[in-house]
């Protein structure tokens, strides 16, 4: 590939992106007149995030749960600790301790 | 009521300890490619669109042509147009920074900002905006430079990502109780996974948008009257 080829794949892909995350802010006056766009704004993050976590946990890879186990249980882990004293850090970092003990085998099976 | 630089970052730590690792990989999976190997910092400057870069790096090898790669980008990031509705008391109010907050729209930065409470003015969004990059740009770096295997005890570090979306989910869950919401995403998801496993993402945010637009609107206030 050219110097050129990179910089038209960039542009190609970083243009789309752009536009495609510009759309509410351009479109907003046409938003304002649409009350079920603004719900859709309200709902659409806590749906939004509970498909992104499944999706970081790479559901669509999995053919048995037991693919999973080390995800399930350290976000399980992670919502528990959430609920209970709400502290971000204290959820993440364990969490991602748990996953990295169960994925490096440092719980020993 | 103003967060310094120092007063932003603790917020973005599971985002940098999710960035630097996958960033990493994204350079190495590039390197390994045989792809020239500056571009992938450059990429992650000039598109910053994780998902993309990854599919883009066997597409850019293969020779694939600028109209797929369109397609590829549109349909990737296609959930994206409905993240700056939620984002619009965020939005610089002009000139450059309003641009870069747009571009840096990414799912986890969206996660962030979007979170009730965290980010509460113009100017600490922009921070974290400016701050996730940086993070995604010197993983990328990285994993270019190194390219040929991180330490082995990092392999999972990227769970960071994982933790940080479950805890904003059950933020948002307990801010907003919206279990109906819950649910459907919950239902898309399971319905993509099964279906269109190698879209899952796309599937599962078109069909979410479907339903909630859909979705007979409630009453005002408490929402105790139905007016659709």
């Amino acid at each position: 590939m050219t110097t050129t080829d990179y910089l038209l794949a960039a542009l190609i892909m970083g243009g789309v992106t752009f536009a495609l995350r510009a759309f509410p802010f351009v479109a907003r006056h046409w938003i304002a007149h649409h009350p079920r766009i603004q719900v859709l704004g309200q709902r659409l993050p806590v749906a939004m995030m509970l498909l992104l976590t499944l999706y970081a946990m790479g559901v669509q890879q999995w053919h048995s749960l037991a693919q999973g186990k080390a995800q399930i249980a350290a976000v399980l882990l992670v919502a528990a600790l959430q609920l209970w004293r709400r502290q971000a850090m204290l959820s993440i970092l364990s969490g991602t301790f748990l996953y990295l003990a169960l994925m490096n085998g440092w719980l020993g099976s | 009521m103003m967060r310094s630089w120092q007063g932003i970052f603790p917020l973005t730590v599971p985002v940098m300890m999710g960035y630097l690792p996958l960033g990493a990989v994204f350079g190495v999976l590039w390197a390994n490619a045989g792809l020239c190997w500056y571009w992938a910092p450059l990429m992650s400057v000039l598109v910053y669109a994780g998902a993309l870069q990854y599919l883009a790096v066997g597409m850019l090898a293969a020779g694939t042509g600028w109209l797929d790669l369109a397609v590829a980008s549109l349909l990737v990031n296609f959930r994206h147009i409905f993240y700056g509705l939620s984002l619009y008391h965020l939005l610089p109010g002009r000139g450059l920074g309003r641009g870069y907050f747009i571009f840096g729209i990414t799912d986890e930065t969206y996660s962030l900002l979007s979170a009730s409470g965290q980010v509460q003015d113009r100017q600490q969004a922009l921070r974290v905006v400016f701050l996730n990059q940086s993070y995604w740009v010197l993983g990328t770096l990285t994993g270019v430079l190194l390219a040929k295997g991180l330490p082995p005890g990092l392999q999972g570090l990227d769970f960071a990502l994982t933790a940080l979306f479950t805890v904003l989910a059950v933020e948002q869950i307990r801010a907003k109780r919206d279990w109906g919401a819950a649910l459907i995403g919950l239902m898309a998801a399971l319905v993509a996974g099964w279906f269109f496993p190698h879209y899952f993402l796309l599937a599962a945010s078109l069909m979410l948008v479907a339903v909630l637009l859909a979705w007979p609107l409630p009453g005002t206030g408490e929402g105790t009257h139905d007016h659709d």
